[in-house]
């Protein structure tokens, strides 16, 4: 069963040329955990807020996005307060910036579930927390304590999908893999399904089953996470990888880098989003969208995406 | 071994009672690259600030090239000779350049002060072309440019006074990989191009195996391991060293 499925999602926002999301296809079943991996202003962020209906100011919306089957964008309010209070649930990357610092643990998860009392005390046990945090307040909890709170927080709806926006990003690198291994543990316990938005494309792989990689409000591949990150099809999923530095013996001299800049939102895109910056680039990627293409287990859109497989990393 | 550009023996710093540093002696050769690696807490950042001069150690000493900079000093000419020794790149360059001042300022003002006497067009030129920024970036306020030039102008403000020894604090954390990478090359051929040695104070063992030679892993404010950083990361010795390397996100099946 898919319990979110975007389609051709467009979004234009005032005063830009081209939409800030330009036809995102993605989709998460029942207990998957997928992965949507970009750099700063491809749309990951903007993608996942609007699952729980939370549009920019004056943003032009076209698509769907069906939770359980339900269009979020043309639900009314009452509606939506319900599935935010019990369906989809969100993770942000700063705990502290997510949580009044003048109530306590145990008062903020309640919040406004009256006779939640057991739900509260299962939940925390489950996130691996002692039931003494309940008495505690915020400033009183390290960043990855707080961060455990959060998640129990967003599990109290029973929610079936939950969103992640750089869950870990602010986190150190240890208590970065206790949440993960956590994320992974919950999603075995309650079946819940998980957007997991990240910059880092080797911890997507890390914890999801498939991966999406966005680049310019576009989805430019998606594949198994093992795949993409072995043998990527996209050019700019290779790129990414081949700019990561990683912990090797031998490190490499320079580390490979592609040349130039996402496009700006003000001006306009008449083929694909990474023609400039591609080294596999030709005529027609000047002037032609590459449409998605499956190729295997995957789909990617470009115009001369690498066969084989074998990446040069 | 020659003797060490920069010498850190013995540093402690405690806050109230809480220790920050205890007892961290390292040393980073003439051109060299020393890695610190440690969590927040670690003391890695007091660290750098130490050797910068921006706090004093309570005991310990650092000099550059015998200079003794612990002890504190008031003189005009002093206080630049040691801003020559070292100089600092920080994690975000939004809020660490003055943002009324554009790039070209920036580096007019800082050579006004260290270099009166030289040609400030010429070298403004040269510094801007090292970092890749052309005349349109030099003449952008910083919040005009992006991310990677912000931090690009950063290192050219830094390099402007020719120091010694560059700090760099988690000076690539906040980039995309894309640019991150840029960065990341763009100091190794500066590197070699200057013979600046780099003090390099970061989180991510990925960036330190790609541009340090040797490697210091802090604490709890102390160093647990030390050593060249391919055996470091490859033999770990100290069980936090092995935490740390595990902790790194490795999908099943890729080595």
């Amino acid at each position: 069963m898919t319990i979110l499925r975007i389609s051709e999602l467009r979004m234009r926002l005032p005063g830009t040329r081209r939409p800030v999301l330009d036809g995102v296809d993605l989709t998460v079943g029942a207990g998957e955990t997928v992965a949507l991996v970009g750099e700063s202003g491809s749309g990951k962020s903007l993608t996942s807020r609007t699952v729980l209906g939370l549009l920019p100011p004056g943003a032009a919306v076209e698509g769907t996005v069906a939770v359980e089957g339900e269009d979020v964008l043309a639900m009314p309010a009452t509606r939506l307060r319900e599935l935010r209070r019990r369906t989809v649930a969100m993770i942000f990357q700063d705990p502290r910036a997510a949580i009044n610092p003048l109530r306590g643990i145990g008062d903020f998860l309640a919040e406004g579930r009256p006779g939640s009392q057991d739900r509260v005390r299962e939940l925390v046990s489950a996130v691996g927390l002692e039931h003494r945090v309940l008495r505690q307040y915020p400033h009183e909890l390290s960043g990855g304590m707080l961060q455990r709170v959060m998640i129990a927080a967003a599990l109290m709806g029973g929610p079936t999908l939950l969103l992640c926006d750089e869950p870990t990003t602010a986190l150190d690198v240890t208590t970065q893999a206790e949440i993960v291994a956590l994320l992974a543990s919950l999603r075995q316990r309650y079946g819940t399904g998980l957007l997991f938005v990240t910059h880092d494309l080797e911890l997507a792989a890390a914890i999801a089953d498939r991966v999406y990689v966005m680049y310019a409000g576009r989805i430019a591949e998606t594949g198994p996470a093992g795949m993409l990150l072995s043998r990527p099809r996209h050019p700019y999923t290779a790129a990414l990888l081949a700019a990561t530095p990683r912990v090797l013996e031998t490190p490499r001299p320079r580390l490979a880098t592609i040349p130039g800049q996402p496009p700006d939102l003000r001006t306009e895109l008449a083929g694909c989003a990474f023609a400039v910056r591609c080294p596999r680039v030709t005529p027609v990627c000047h002037s032609d969208v590459p449409e998605p293409i499956t190729r295997g287990e995957g789909v990617v859109a470009c115009h001369h995406s690498i066969t084989g497989g074998e990446s040069d990393g | 071994m020659a003797e060490p550009l920069l010498e850190v023996s013995a540093l402690s710093k405690a806050y109230g009672s809480l220790q920050a540093v205890r007892d961290v002696s390292f040393t980073l050769a003439e051109g060299g690259s020393l890695g610190v690696v440690g969590e927040s807490g670690s003391g890695k950042t007091t660290t750098a600030r130490i050797v910068l001069g921006l706090e004093q150690a309570d005991t310990g000493h650092v000099t550059v090239r015998g200079h003794d900079r612990s002890i504190r000093r008031r003189g005009r000419a002093e206080r630049l000779r040691r801003a020559r020794e070292v100089q600092i790149v920080f994690q975000d360059p939004f809020l660490s350049l003055d943002p009324r001042l554009s790039a070209g300022v920036v580096l007019h003002e800082t050579l006004k002060l260290h270099f009166p006497d030289i040609d400030h067009a010429r070298r403004i030129a040269q510094l801007l072309g090292q970092v890749g920024l052309g005349e349109r970036e030099a003449a952008a306020l910083p919040r005009h440019l992006s991310g990677g030039q912000r931090q690009r102008v950063a290192i050219a403000r830094a390099l402007a006074v020719e120091p010694s020894v560059l700090v760099l604090d988690e000076a690539v954390a906040a980039l995309d990989v894309c640019v991150q990478a840029q960065i990341l090359n763009l100091l190794a051929d500066l590197r070699e191009q200057t013979g600046t040695a780099f003090l390099f104070i970061t989180h991510d063992l990925g960036v330190v195996s790609q541009v340090t030679d040797h490697l210091v892993v802090m604490r709890h404010g102390e160093i647990v391991e030390r050593g060249p950083t391919a055996r470091v990361l490859t033999e770990p010795r100290h069980a936090y060293t092995q935490l740390l390397l595990a902790s790194v996100p490795r999908p099943a099946g890729i080595t």
